[in-house]
């Protein structure tokens, strides 16, 4: 009997999970994608999804009431939905005849300047969530880049390929070129291990308020200069590397649950 | 009783109803039906016309202009007989009498009038004035900064993860609103002084908001079903909501509010009124409005308010009395920008143009 109910609850919650993601919709061409959520952008995270503008229309992620609009500045409209999320879409020019019901892929207006950004904030929780898990899911697309990763220790920078020879000590991994756009996937887990165990994860969920500015929770709450280096290249300080020789691995699962892998044998001596 | 019958046999008593009955009679039609003096007349005297183009002449140094207006992407300096000085163009501007912040690809600049620099700022955003306060706001990040336009130096910076919908300030206090609901009033170390939330609304927002000239006061319109006007004052623990009421409003925008008659009352665009709140007694005192309120200039000494508003792409000017007389009623071309009271003139800003009116009640 037990067996039965905790199949029909994890159906049930299938079911609202796929109903929930079904119950949406891109707004705009899932290809035109500049930016990722939680990507470098000036000395902050990156809010939503930002997309590339060629004046196209802009649709509604899902039925909802209009509760705010402004023509000034980057034009912004904000829908309400049922479920405690409110979508943004930051730098449209709204539609003239608007009503202040919008069902599912309506048309809100038109893609202004050179990107428009589409964020979605969960209410209740009061924090903004990475929008690709909320949408979906895009086909045929790229496994995300493993992109760059370099070694930094002070002014010493090894990039690795192959199998490296190091100094013990303290070093900084830095990986650059990982997030992608257009029909590459995005990452929204990187992981780094060293000899099997995990020393740093960081997961582009959610950002929220704390004290001390906005914080990427990955679980831990991040300030954006503990995930990014001045350059906006993804680090993970203070690693220390004692001497021996180990696999260093670096791990990206993309925004459809693919995990690519990339290790390096290193030689600390 | 058997009354002594006069002339016609109508007694005294009826003949006095009917006199006072006819009079009464005459004195409706002439009140409905015959034009009567206001009290008072408006005279419009033009003073000037200024084109808005680059000039040649310039702002003197250590000198301050008279007037300065905004026109999308053009600040203009005025002397004191309206004449142009100086013209900054730039799509990111604000501008104050005592200095100039102009926001472009390396940063943001700040100027005397004459252009003389006086700070720049590694910092994009969209430089905002209120009172002679400085703000730098990043929508794409959310941080809302407090900038020393003498100096170029921040006072405060806050990031939220929710749009800024309201930003008010004096020297010494800034009023913030947020789409989430949420109003923050900040000092200028930073410090939160008050964090509120209206609430009582099925959308949770803020729409409008106000400080008053002295900060002790703050005025709001929030969420949706209801909307509501919200008033909170400075008390011994700090700031109370002191009064309240439904608006019967649903506004999805931005809603003008402010504090006018030297902090005495409050103005709140309604629907097809302004409602003013008395602070004494919190009594709502509804003017005769229509369309989309833009701007007021109050005019305690002659009791007059001026009103410019937005109906439908038709831009309007109305001046009118406490007691919801209308003096003065025109239409503006539609590119007005804003209206600007220096001394005893009013100047209406457009895409291309200065027009400088004297309104003079007598």
């Amino acid at each position: 009997m037990n067996k039965i109910l905790r199949y029909f609850l994890i159906f049930s919650t299938l079911s609202i999970i796929a109903f929930t993601v079904d119950a949406r919709e891109w707004p705009d061409n899932p290809t035109f994608v500049m930016e990722p959520f939680g990507a470098a952008k000036g000395g902050h995270f990156s809010r939503g999804l930002s997309f590339l503008s060629e004046g196209q229309r802009v649709k509604a992620w899902g039925g909802g009431e209009v509760i705010w609009t402004s023509d000034s500045g980057d034009g912004l409209l904000v829908v309400e939905h049922e479920d405690g999320f409110r979508s943004s879409y930051n730098g449209i020019e709204k539609r003239p005849d608007l009503n202040r019901s919008v069902t599912r892929g309506e048309w809100l207006g038109y893609a202004g300047g050179d990107s428009w950004l589409f964020e979605i904030t969960d209410i209740k929780q009061s924090r903004i969530v990475d929008p690709i898990t909320l949408l979906p899911s895009r086909k045929n697309l790229n496994s995300a880049p493993v992109g760059v990763v370099e070694l930094v220790n002070g002014s010493r920078h090894l990039e690795l390929m192959g199998e490296v020879e190091l100094p013990p000590g303290r070093w900084t991994v830095v990986v650059s070129d990982f997030l992608s756009s257009g029909h590459d996937a995005i990452p929204v887990e990187v992981s780094l291990f060293w000899v099997g165990e995990s020393i740093g994860s960081l997961r582009f969920d959610a950002l929220e308020e704390s004290d001390n500015g906005v914080v990427l929770e990955t679980p831990e709450p991040f300030l954006f200069r503990h995930v990014y280096n001045p350059d906006g290249q993804l680090w993970f300080p203070d690693v220390l590397l004692n001497a021996g020789t180990g696999t260093l691995e670096l791990r990206i699962r993309d925004e459809i649950g693919r995990v690519v892998s990339r290790s390096w044998k290193l030689t600390v001596r | 009783m058997d009354y002594p019958r006069e002339k016609g046999g109508v007694r005294p008593r009826m003949k006095q109803r009917g006199v006072f009955l006819i009079g009464l009679i005459l004195i409706t039609v002439y009140y409905f039906l015959f034009p009567r003096g206001s009290g008072k007349e408006i005279i419009v005297s033009p003073d000037s016309l200024t084109i808005l183009e680059l000039t040649d002449s310039a702002v003197s140094p250590s000198s301050i202009p008279a007037s300065v207006v905004r026109n999308g992407s053009n600040t203009g300096y005025l002397d004191s007989d309206h004449e142009l000085l100086t013209l900054f163009q730039a799509e990111r501007m604000a501008a104050d009498r005592h200095w100039i912040a102009v926001s472009g690809d390396d940063g943001l600049s700040l100027m005397e009038p004459d252009g003389r620099l006086i700070s720049r700022i590694q910092d994009s955003g969209y430089p905002i004035v209120r009172n002679g306060q400085l703000f730098l706001y990043r929508n794409d990040s959310g941080i809302l900064s407090k900038i020393n336009p003498q100096n170029g130096r921040y006072l405060w910076s806050m990031e939220y993860i929710s749009a800024i919908t309201v930003l008010d300030g004096i020297p010494g206090k800034t009023l913030v609103g947020l789409l989430d609901g949420r109003v923050e009033l900040i000092d200028d170390s930073g410090k939160v002084l008050l964090k509120y939330r209206p609430g009582g609304s099925r959308v949770e927002a803020v729409y409008g908001g106000a400080l008053s000239g002295d900060g002790s006061k703050i005025a709001l319109i929030s969420g949706l079903d209801p909307q509501r006007f919200v008033l909170l004052e400075e008390r011994k623990n700090g700031y109370r909501p002191v009064a309240h009421h439904d608006t019967d409003t649903d506004f999805r925008r931005l809603v003008s509010i402010d504090f006018i008659r030297h902090d005495g009352q409050v103005l709140y665009e309604n629907n097809g009124f302004v409602n003013a709140v008395n602070l004494n007694g919190y009594g709502i005192h509804p003017l005769r409005f229509s369309g989309r309120l833009m701007n007021v200039i109050d005019n305690p000494v002659n009791d007059t308010l001026l009103l410019f508003g937005k109906d439908d792409g038709k831009d309007s000017i109305k001046i009118l009395t406490w007691k919801d007389r209308t003096l003065f009623e025109s239409s503006l071309p539609s590119d007005t920008a804003e209206i600007v009271r220096d001394r005893d003139y009013t100047l209406i800003v457009t895409g291309n143009s200065i027009a400088v009116l004297e309104f003079s009640v007598r």
